[in-house]
This record gives structure tokens, sequence and C-alpha cells, in this order.
């Protein structure tokens, strides 16, 4: 099988590409062109030619990108309207009447993405039940139409009150408005999410309307760029919720695709944990400006509804994943008496002082240069040039300001702060939850991940470790495992008892169809679809819902729920009236799998050319003696006591004291505690 | 011995991540709608001698209050009568005091370290129903507390980790929905369990005596950073008056003033001259006054100086006694926390205005509580919920429309969550356009709602800002006064009092329009 994953990263475009059965991967990374994204894919594509890869006979190609995140958090979406229920123009203004602010004379709260002239309320109204109490007036959309096409709006949400019961109005306004203005892009509440909570509902909608247009350009240059290199089968795209799908359906719903840039990684460590057989890990990816950290339990990625981009709450079923300001980038300063490191960041421009691009503040980068930990030449497979002179400058203007004695003093306690930082993330995804973090697995990527991953699991307890073959783009190859899948969700509110059972099924019959139908379109067949139903419970009375699966016996579902409750909130009240709130169907395709090419076996001791030096690293207050390794000349079955360090091109692994690391026949490292 | 920086830096984020973490713990485990999706509650952690240590709140209404709580229960009971899992619960605002209102329950928990007392966590939640005269314990025109619901002073409701079922089943038998209290009693007493467990780890980390010397330093560091912002206040003093619609019963407004004086290294905040408490509920509790000037000089200062005792050490607060803003047992005081404590704090505001360019023009003032009930047909129920309103402009920018301001931050109830539940139809939810002040920059726009009964119905308002509007600064206008009203089902109009309890029938349509922010200078 031939594979290529293209992952788009805020700094960074990373390419992967695998051919199983001639047993090669093949790697590299280019600036990530910001104002047009595909420029950036081209270049990384231009580079397999120069390789001499040809891409006409991929078996997959998938793609994870950030355009609409990036134009969510930049707020460069395309000109949009809103059209409510009349008296409730104001919804997305309004949020929750929270500020984001708590200490602030100037309270604030995200910017609406409509603005107020662009937001039209009409006349009609639907009552809790789904009945139409005031029918919709076709002239006011009339109306509504001049307005739209005076003020040149690119795309329309429609979202009224009530319309995931009955959505007539808003596929009636939109049919009107869909024929007079062909061109213009139309969101619908009830086929985006048709669940109860009106401004998630809304404010979601929004969203999809905002970036649909500019998703809809992007991956038409996207397939231009990859048809140029003849690449025959159509690429997939990578969803928020971890599925992947064709093109067609993710402009569909481009909302689905404001986190696809984050599922990547937890991806590719999800795929490390089932290879290696380990049901209980913790990914964390450390990059240059952030750190992703998620959690996978009892052999599943966690999956939330409750995510949010910039503020603005995205209800759909997302990968949960946390992320922090902190990584490789991230700024040292004293604030209040006390050292903070991140969420400032350097970037990468001007990027840590050591790049010698302008930066001036201390990095977490700098700090690991003092330390010895970086190798100089070899940063970035040595296409980026850094010096430690200027690291030392930095951090020893930070050392005096701390009143220490050394700049290695001052290097090391940079990393003591940024390391506490990332752990209580990693806290926040484990023990906050109540899991015992002693029971996990760490595995650790992206470029800055290996260097800190002894340290990371010391603090959480953790006596496991494993690497990624090829930690610096294990997101783009994280791509590469995922499985088509459309998750659909509607409301249902009801009490949970017999009676509710034939509309259940119709409901679901309703969201399985048009599941099996998105699968179709990505081009499988029926009898390879495999549908997941489950519902969302809750006690009458309480405000938030669990999630368990469906079962056609309602008490078996009441139990479930009852089981689900007591794990989660620590009590169960089985005798309470329960209601089922939400119903929800996953349709899947598995896609075929590769494996991963084997190293050669070697011996417990790793062969002579892998030790590339011994060079002085600062760890726990001292200079030790550390081995340098390469990893490309390490063989399956290589053993290395710590301190050590083993470089790669796209990454820099430490093996602290009293661990030991062991290469495993595919390339993955796993570390362990003596 | 001093503690490093770096070491310094790492526990104070650890104890700021306990104190947080006791709030994940909390709300994951409430029951209800309260704590969960309104965050009405905070979570701190005490050193024994009852000096605050670290706190998570989300609301700052609890800031000062928290440790007005600890200094109540220090005061009552003697440090060598707590044991290890011991938990002391109250929310007596009398007699002694540290509540703030009846409905805020808090807990406390002595944490031991190698058998020594060594910090306190507590938690603090409000509890959607106390008991008293009315559903939600909050009624619009109690005279005295009695009426307010169950007043439970200092008790053990845990000793030595034994849960006492006497106190709890009287506790429960004074409260209207007793599954919920018991949802969230536990869900407090998880939250605590979590933040003793966290602290011992840390204790074992650093040592006892490393952590609480560390813990000093930290509180120092904050009092420097406090103080540095001193050195820039003016000499001058300042004054400001402002006033209550109402006393909660009749019409009368209630003066508070205050006087605000820089002398040395201290700040002398006075409310000599506020009038005497009042026969309505308008009365405050001392911690709630505390809580408002900590919040007032967090925001002039710096939000991000570490939250510990040093923070505040270079405040001194004078109230009167038995005055509105220290009322003596019995003065009713369920709206003291929701809305005196607003006015308080345009107060102080006002006062330092005259010094400060950038404190905003006032902002809405009022967290304009409605309460919606029927004990009538067949399912009685009652619904709370309060309205955001506009914030007062500043020097540089214009006030923000439709959100909570100051002493607030609780969200509202979705619409659809709403009517799906209960027999209403809102007719509308929207910015009441152009009521924020007019000025260089505008105060932000209120909020207007219409609510349609679609059965019979009590409604219940607490609301502020009726008659005296939110003001505006350097010539800026006022912003426009809150309205109640109902429009009848036969089209007639009736204004509503900002305090009132009106029976409303199917057809009639409540409508509120919330205050606008007061503008910042003279528009030519």
């Amino acid at each position: 099988m031939k594979c290529l994953g293209i992952d788009i990263g805020g700094t960074f475009t990373d390419f992967i590409y695998i051919d199983s059965e001639k047993g090669t991967v093949t790697l590299h990374k280019v600036s990530t062109t910001t104002l047009n994204q595909s420029i950036g894919t081209n270049q990384g594509i231009e580079l397999f030619k120069e390789k001499s890869i040809p891409l006409h006979d991929l078996d997959v190609l998938v793609h994870g990108t950030t355009v609409a995140t990036n134009a969510i958090l930049e707020c460069k979406g395309v000109k949009s309207s809103l059209i409510t229920t009349e008296g409730f123009e104001d919804l997305i203004e309004i949020g929750r009447q929270n500020r984001s602010n708590l200490y602030s004379f100037y309270p604030t709260r995200v910017t609406p993405l409509v603005q107020r002239k662009y937001r039209f309320g009409i006349p009609e109204r639907l009552d809790a039940n789904g009945e139409i109490i005031l029918p919709l007036d076709p002239s006011v959309v009339d109306v509504l139409i001049e307005k739209i096409r005076d003020f040149q709006i690119e795309s329309v949400a429609i979202s009224f009150l009530f319309s995931f019961f009955n959505p007539k109005h808003e596929m009636d306004v939109a049919q009107t408005i869909g024929k007079a203005l062909p061109d213009i892009h139309i969101s619908l509440s009830s086929w985006v999410l048709p669940v109860f909570r009106e401004y998630d509902r809304t404010s979601v909608t929004v969203l999809d309307a905002y970036i649909a247009p500019l998703m809809k350009n992007y991956f038409n240059s996207f397939l231009e760029v990859i048809r140029n290199h003849q690449v025959r089968n159509p690429p997939l795209i990578l969803l928020s919720s971890g599925g992947v799908t064709q093109i067609k359906n993710a402009t569909q719903k481009s909302v689905e695709t404001v986190l696809s840039g984050l599922a990547g990684g937890v991806l590719g460590g999800y795929y490390s944990s089932q290879l290696l057989q380990i049901d209980n890990v913790l990914t964390l990816d450390i990059g240059g400006t952030s750190t992703d950290v998620a959690s996978i339990v009892n052999g599943s990625i966690e999956i939330t509804s409750e995510n949010e981009i910039s503020g603005y709450p995205i209800p759909i079923p997302t990968i949960a994943v946390q992320t922090i300001g902190a990584g490789g980038g991230s700024i040292a300063k004293l604030n209040h008496g006390i050292l903070q490191v991140g969420p400032n960041s350097a970037g990468a421009d001007p990027g840590p002082a050591c790049y010698e691009k302008g930066g001036i503040d201390p990095t977490v980068t700098d700090a690991n240069l003092v330390r010895g930990l970086i190798n100089p030449d070899y940063f970035c497979d040595g296409r980026i040039k850094i010096n430690l002179t200027k690291s030392e400058e930095v951090i020893t203007t930070l050392s005096n300001d701390l009143k220490l004695k050394s700049v290695e003093e001052a290097a090391e306690g940079v990393i003591e702060i940024f390391e506490n930082n990332v752990a209580l993330a990693l806290r926040k995804v484990s023990t906050e939850k109540g899991l015992d973090s002693r029971n996990f697995t760490l595995c650790c990527f992206g470029g800055g991940g290996p260097l800190h991953a002894c340290a990371l699991a010391q603090r959480l307890s953790i006596k496991q470790v494993i690497i990624p073959p090829h930690p610096g783009v294990w997101s783009a190859f994280g791509l590469l495992t995922a499985d088509i899948k459309h998750d659909l969700t509607k409301s249902i509110i009801k009490p949970l008892n017999y009676s509710v059972l034939p509309y259940l099924e119709t409901s679901f019959n309703e969201l399985v169809h048009k599941g099996i139908k998105l699968c179709i379109d990505d081009g499988f067949d029926e009898k390879e679809i495999i549908i997941i139903k489950e519902v969302d419970i809750r006690l009458v009375g309480q405000s938030y819902e669990l999630t368990v699966s469906y079962q056609d016996e309602i008490e078996e579902m009441s139990k479930s729920f009852d089981s689900v409750h007591e794990k989660a909130y620590g009590y169960s009240s089985p005798n309470a009236p329960h209601e089922v709130i939400n119903i929800r169907v996953s349709a899947v395709v598995k896609l075929p799998k590769f494996s991963l090419p084997k190293l050669p076996l070697g011996e417990d001791i790793p062969p002579p050319e892998s030790l590339m030096e011994e060079r002085s690293i600062y760890l726990n207050g001292k200079w030790e003696k550390a081995a340098i390794y390469k990893k490309d000349l390490l063989r399956s079955g290589n053993k290395i006591l710590g301190p050590s360090i083993i470089e790669q091109a796209d990454s820099t692994v430490l093996v602290d004291k009293d661990w030991f690391v062991e290469v495993l026949e595919d390339g993955h490292l796993i570390m362990k505690k003596f | 011995m001093k503690t490093d920086l770096i070491n310094l830096s790492i526990i104070q984020k650890a104890l700021e991540n306990i104190a947080e973490e006791m709030g994940v713990v909390l709300r994951r485990a409430s029951f209800s709608a309260n704590c969960k999706e309104r965050l009405d509650f905070s979570c701190a952690i005490f050193n024994s001698s009852g000096e605050l240590v670290a706190q998570a709140e989300h609301i700052p209404v609890h800031l000062g209050a928290m440790f007005s709580t600890m200094e109540t229960v220090l005061a009552h009971y003697r440090i060598d009568d707590f044991k290890p899992g011991d938990i002391v619960i109250l929310n007596s605002p009398y007699n002694p005091t540290g509540g703030t209102h009846l409905p805020d329950i808090s807990f406390i928990l002595p944490v031991f370290i190698n058998k020594k007392l060594s910090f306190f966590v507590t938690n603090r939640a409000h509890h959607s129903d106390v008991g008293g005269s009315t559903p939600g314990s909050m009624p619009g025109t109690s005279t005295e507390i009695y009426q307010e619901g169950l007043i439970i002073p200092p008790v053990r409701l845990y000793s030595n980790g034994i849960e006492n079922r006497e106190i709890l089943s009287l506790i429960l038998a004074n409260v209207r929905v007793k599954e919920e209290r018991l949802g969230d009693f536990r869900a407090q007493r998880a939250a605590l369990l979590r933040g003793d467990e966290r602290l011992k780890e840390l204790a074992l980390e650093y040592g006892r005596e490393v952590l609480l010397e560390s813990i000093n330093q930290l509180m120092e560091l904050s009092e420097q950073s406090f103080s540095e912002h001193l050195q820039k206040f003016p000499k001058e003093e300042l004054n400001y008056t402002d006033f209550l619609d109402s006393n909660g019963v009749t019409d009368s407004p209630v003066k508070i003033q205050v006087e605000i004086k820089f002398i040395g290294n201290k700040i002398i905040v006075s409310f000599e001259g506020t009038d005497k408490q009042q026969i309505g509920n308008v009365n405050c509790p001392k911690s709630v006054v505390y809580s408002c000037v900590y919040y007032v000089f967090r925001v002039l200062t710096d939000p991000s100086i570490m939250t510990n005792a040093g923070l505040f050490r270079n405040i001194s607060i004078e109230i009167p006694k038995g005055s509105l803003l220290d009322p003596k047992t019995p003065a009713a005081v369920s709206s003291g926390n929701v809305e005196t404590s607003q006015r308080i704090v345009d107060v102080l505001l006002g006062a330092l205005a005259q010094a400060f360019p950038e404190i905003p023009a006032a902002s809405q003032g009022t967290m304009n509580n409605i309460s919606l009930g029927s004990t009538r047909g067949t399912q009685p129920f009652t619904y709370y919920e309060t309205l955001g309103g506009g914030t007062g402009a500043g020097k540089s920018y214009n006030g923000t429309s439709a959100i909570h301001s100051h002493m607030t931050n609780t969200l509202n109830t979705p619409i659809e969550a709403f009517e799906l539940i209960y027999p209403f139809r809102v007719i509308k939810y929207a910015i009441r356009k152009n009521s924020g002040g007019h000025g260089v920059n505008r105060g932000g726009d209120g909020i207007v709602k219409e609510i349609e009964c679609l059965g019979d119905t009590t409604v219940s308002i607490q609301s502020e800002r009726r008659i005296f509007s939110p003001y505006g600064l350097y010539k800026g206008q006022s912003g426009k006064s809150g309205v109640n009203s109902v429009r009848k089902k036969n089209g007639e109009l009736l204004t509503l009092p900002g305090r009132t309890i009106v029976e409303l029938s199917s057809g009639d349509i409540l409508i509120i329009k919330t205050p606008g922010g007061g503008g910042y200078g003279r528009k030519e």
C-alpha cells in the first residue's frame, strides 16, 4: 500500500509517505504558507518528485488542514448573514450573557461573526413541540433577498427556534433564497446540528456559513495541486471527530473540519498504543507554540460535544484535546516576582534567541540548547542554523534577574517550570477526571515531546513512555490511520419509557439513512458500513446529559445510564425519572491498514556506528557525560541506558538517568524507569 | 530558609491548580444547575492561621467572602478542636458572621500533614433552596432573615470522617428539594477531599516546613506587587455617594457613602455616612462588602497578582456597625449579595474615578433577579434567572451590551430549555438598542426580554437602577434606567416597581428592560 499524509500546522506543513510493500517511509517538512496553504502543499509535493517518488499510484491520500481553524481564530471568514426568528436577532451577540474576563473594567466576549446589520429576524414561530404557531410569510423572504443582494452577502446561516423538531420553515426560506441567489452558500441549523439549546446551535451554524465558501475554494485549489501531480484517487479530509471523508462531503459541513489539525496527533498516539497493545495512554504533542494533550482510556479515544474554538462553542462530536500555550518557543519572564514560562511564544518568527532572527527573550529551546540537549549542528536535520552563544546571552540575563549562580541553573529552572505547566495539562486529562496516572503510558511526539518525556512521566508517576518512530511528523502519520466516519445527532427530549420506543426507532432510521448515504457518497458499499447507535440520557431536572449505547430495552438503557452516572459523579438515582435528550448515530467504514517497515534485528548493544559522540548535558543540577546515538542507525532490540540522547532528523530523545530505552522492530522506542 | 524562585514559581502554580481542581470536582459531581451550569461556587485553601493561600472563584462576589468565613470558623473553634476528617459547614451571616446570604453554604475541612494541622480547604456553593417563605430562598419582600431559610451556624457535619446524620436530617427537613441538596453536599465534600489529597502530595514533595515557608514568601510577593501599585496612587481623599432605589419594602432611597484614603502604604476604605440597616432585604453582610472592595482594587491594580492573604494586607475596611453594610440580626439580607453588592461597586468606582481616568462609567448596577413560579395547577414549579445589561464606557472603549458585570457572571438558561420545561413563551430576547448613555464613548446597551405566560404565574422581581440611572463620567450621559412592566392580555400596559411580587395569568406578557451603561466624555 502507498499512502501520503499531509498535515498543515501553524509553523510547518508535514509530509509522510509510506510504501508498505517496499518498506520505506519518506518524510519532510516545508514552511506553512499561511495566505494560501495549497502553495506549501505544492512545494512539499514537488519535493517527492525530487526524491523520485511517483504519486500517481497512491492508494490513499489523507489531508489535515487548519484553513477553517485559522479563518475563525483570525476572524477572516466570508461576509455572512444570519436569519433568525423575529425577536432573537441578537442571540449570537448576547451569547450566554457572561464575560470572558472576570477581572477587568472592560468586560468582553467573543465578537459575533455576523454584524448586527446583517442579522435579520423574520416572523415565524414553532412551539416547544415543533408545531407551527406562527406561519412563515413568503413575502418577507423576498424583502430579505433584496437586502442580501444589496449587502453583497456571500453566505447565509438560518436558525429558527425549535427547528430541530421541525425544519420546515428553515427549509422553505433556504429554498426561496437558493432559487433567487444560487451562488450564495446557505447553512441550516436543522442540518448542521438539529439539537436543542439555541445559542449553541445557532453559533455552530454561523461558524459553518462563515467558513464554508473558504473551504470550498481551498479544497478546489488543493484538488488542483494534487491533480497536477497525477494523483488519481480522491483525497480524504480529516474531520474534528477523527474520521475522514471525501471533499464533497466535507464541504457539506465545513464546521466539522475546524479541529482537523488537532485530531491527527491523537490518532497517531492511538495507533501507537494499539500497535503496542497498551489500553491507557496519555498522548502529548509538543510543538513550537503549543502543546496538545489527550487521553486514551480502555482503548478508546475520548470524544466530546463540549469543545470550543476561540470562545465559539462547537457542540458537534470532536476529539477531546486540551491545548495549552507551551512549546519550544515559549518565553520565560519574571512576573510579580515569580518566573512564568508561556503562554507567550516567540513563534517561528523571530523565534528563539538562538535563531538569530531578532528574538531577545529566553525561550524553552534556548534553555535546552544551553543544557546541551540539542545539537546546534543537527537542528531540524541541520536545515535551521542555531547559535548557542545567543541562547547563553539571554539565559544569563535571566539568571541574573533570578539571582541564580549560573546560566545552566537558570536554563534548568525554565525547563522545570515549562514541564510543570505541561504536567498540569496532563493532569487535567487524567488525575482530575479521577483516573490514576500511574496506570497510564505516556506517548510523546511533536518536535519537542521526546526531549521532555522522561521528566514529564516522572512528574505524573508514570513508569513507561513510548516514542513513535517519527515523532516530528506523527500527526501527519495519524491521518493515515483514520477510518471513514460520519456523526449525526438529533434532539428527542422525551421521557425514557416504552411509549418513546417507536419514535426513537423512526428517528434512528432517519439518521442511519443519512449516515449510509454519506458513506456511499464517499465511494463505499452499504455492506461495508458499520452503524453505531447511542443515546444521551439525563435525570429529569438535570441540565446535563451522559451518553450510553442504544439498546431496544428501556430498562437496559436506564441501567447503563445509572452505572455511567455512578462512575462519573459518584452516585446514581435509578428510581428518579429519566429522559432521552439526543440520539447519536455514527456511520463508519474501516479503511485497509498498512504496516510500518521493520528495522533490522540487532543485539542488546547498539551497533558501534550508531554512537556519534559523548557530550556533556546538564541534568538535575549537574553536568553529566551522555552518549549520543543516531536513531537511523539503531536496530530492533538495541537497549540504551540513560543518561543518553538519541538524535533524529525530526526530533531529539532524552533518555533520563535511571531510565533505559529499547528499540522496537517497527521503530518505536519504549522507555522504562528502573 | 528561603525557597528559590524556581521552586516558588512551581509551588504557586501547584496551589492555584489545587484550588481549580477542587472546582472541577465540585462542578462535575454536583447535581443542581446552579453549580453545574451557572458556576455559582468557589474553592479556596487557607493556612492554619486562616490566611488565604489560593482561591478559584467563578464570580467575584465570593472573592472576599471566603476568608471572612474562615475567620468565623477560627473564632468559633479552638485549633485543637479539629480532627482529621472533620467538616464544618455554615451559612449564617450573624452570630457569628461569615455568611453572605443563606443559599450560600460553606464547607471547611482541616488538612493534617505529619499529624499537624497545616491547612484548611474550603468551598462555598449557592444552593437553589434552603427553605424559608418562598421557593429559591430569595423572597423579594422579606423583612427578617428567618423568612429567608434555614440558618446554619458553624456545625460539624462530619466528625473524624463520620457523617452526623442527625444534623443532616435536620437540614434536609427544612429544604424543598432534598435529593438535590444531598447531591450538592456530596459534591462539596468530594471537592474538599480532593484538595486534602493534593495538598498532602505537595507536602510530601517539598516537606511541610518548606511548603509553609514558601507560602509565606508568596504572600510577601503578592503584598509587594500590590504595594508597588500603591506608590502611584494619589494622596487626596476620594468621596462618593449613590443610592439604592428602594429598601426592599418601600420606595425610600438608601444611601451608600464611601471615603477612600491612601496613607503611606495603606488604603483605608470607610463607609461612614452610609444609611442604617433597613427593614427590607437590601442589607448586606460585611463579607460581601469585603468582596466588593477587593474586587475593585484587584481590577484597578493588576488582576494577575497571585490571590492570597498578602494581596489584601494593605487594605483596611471600616464599616459602621448596625448600618446597611454591617447589619445586626435579624435583618433580612437576601438581596444584599445580589443587588446591594453592585451598588457598593458603583460607589467605590465613582470615588476612584476622580483620580483614575481609566475607571469606566457605571455599569447596569443590578442583576435583575426574576423568579417565576406557581403552586397551582398539576405541576408546581419555580424558576430563577438573572439578566445582563449594559456596561459603562471607558476612556478608550465603548461599553459592552447585554452582559453581566462586576460582582456576577452567571450564564443564562437557553430559551428552548426554558420553554420545554415551563409554561411560558419567550417573545423577544434582544439587545435594548440606544439604552447606553451617549458620550465620546457610548455605554453598552441593556437587554429586553418579553415572556408570555401560558398559565397562572407568580412573578417575583428584585431589580435596581429603575429610578437612579447608571452614572456617566466626564459629562458622558447616564445609561437608561431599567423598566419592568406587564402587557395584559387585553392590551393594557402596567409599569411595575423595581421590587415586586405580581400575579399574572395566561396571555399576559412580562417585559423586562435592563439598564444601559453610562457614557464617557461629552459628545460635541
